[in-house]
């Protein structure tokens, strides 16, 4: 006897079948949110970074897996920071410095990303300006009291600094762990070198 | 213990029986389609009762007179019965179909996989872990620093805001 000189039909129906059931797990795979780019709370900077590399200072781009290695590595010693890092998928931060022929590039790059962000699903939480310095801060949030995502944009005519946070956020534990850290200015990069712990 | 009687080798199980009748026949589930193909290739009395069923089936398939029977199940009969065009699969192109699907459910698989299940990266260094550490520290110090200035400040404009303009705007009334 050989299967495959069975009547059509029944082995038709079986691999049309088991088509559907390869279909529908690969649709599952399909339907996670597998991807921190496709994350509403993740900020293109690739146009900020564009326009601006030869002012960039200095970037963080620390990613879900080294988050969960540092938090590993933490988690003995600073257990609620290690806690903050397990709930973090993205942190990223990008300082830029200008001179004389770059000052308008400051404003309008913040410009241009807080007009981009407005169409997205972000919240304004404040918008500050102060002797030439302005701070946004933006988040998002899908249900209550869970901050999903946090954006600050700030500058002023020499220098612009973005943070994106994308994660589960508290923001009451941020502010306890950021004020034991203070431990000095982001390390500087010269332009072109490569972070290690970067990724482009 | 007792040992177990043996079987007589040209004696099949009941539940063997009934899966050779049931592929006969036509109406058997993939499962005992598959066992029963497997034992048949090895065991020559499975394969001669098999074809003996088979060829039961044929003759009584051909010996019911369609018109005694009732509509439904004249309609059943009608997925079995031979047909007379040529098939839209001819019995080679079978193998050519069913292997097609399968690589093709396998290659998305794989696909998906590799493109939506992210790779555990396991292969930082100390010194990079340490300068990821320090990185993530610095970033929710900077963060926490940015928020605390905005907060002076937009007390500082709440004052303004409850304080200074309800003032001035009362003041415009008597002057």
């Amino acid at each position: 006897m050989n299967i495959f000189n069975m009547k059509p039909y029944p082995l038709l129906k079986s691999c049309l079948l088991a088509l559907g059931i390869f279909g529908s797990a690969a649709a599952s795979l399909h339907a996670q949110p597998a991807s921190l780019l496709e994350n509403p709370g993740y900020l293109h900077l690739d146009e900020v970074l564009e326009n601006n590399q030869q002012y960039l200072k200095t970037e963080v781009y620390l990613k879900q897996y080294i988050l969960r290695m540092v938090a590993r590595v933490a988690a003995a010693e600073e257990p609620e920071f290690a806690q903050m890092l397990n709930s973090i998928q993205l942190i990223r931060v990008m300082t830029f410095e200008y001179d004389q022929s770059g000052a308008d590039n400051a404003e309008d790059s913040a410009n241009k990303l807080l007009s981009h962000m407005n169409t997205g699903m972000w919240d304004t939480l404040v918008r500050s300006r102060d002797e030439g310095n302005t701070v946004n801060i933006s988040m998002q949030s899908n249900q209550e009291d869970i901050i999903n995502a946090l954006a600050v944009v700030t500058w002023n005519e020499e220098s612009m600094t973005v943070v994106n946070l994308v994660g589960e956020i508290d923001l009451d534990m941020l502010a306890r762990l950021g004020e034991q850290f203070d431990i000095g200015p982001l390390q500087e990069y010269p332009a072109g070198e490569q972070n290690p712990t970067t990724e482009g | 213990m007792k040992d177990k009687p043996k079987r007589r080798p040209d004696i099949l199980s009941p539940v063997m029986e009934e899966r050779i009748l049931a592929v006969a026949y036509g109406d058997a589930s993939l499962w005992d389609k598959l066992i029963v193909f497997q034992v048949s290739r090895r065991s020559v009395k499975v394969q001669k009762a098999l074809d003996q069923a088979r060829e039961t089936a044929r003759l009584t398939r051909t010996r019911i007179a369609e018109v005694r029977c009732p509509d439904t199940v004249s309609t059943y009969l009608e997925r079995y019965r031979e047909p007379e065009a040529p098939l839209m699969f001819p019995g080679n192109w079978i193998r050519v179909f069913t292997g097609t699907v399968g690589v093709m459910a396998a290659a998305t698989i794989a696909v998906m996989f590799n493109v939506f299940v992210e790779p555990a990266d396991d292969n930082l260094t100390q010194e990079q872990i340490e300068l990821a550490t320090l990185e993530a520290k610095q970033s929710l110090a900077l963060i926490q620093q940015l928020m605390q200035d905005v907060a002076g400040d937009a007390s500082k404009q709440a004052i303004v805001d409850y304080t200074a303009k309800p003032l001035n705007e009362t003041l415009d009334e008597y002057f």
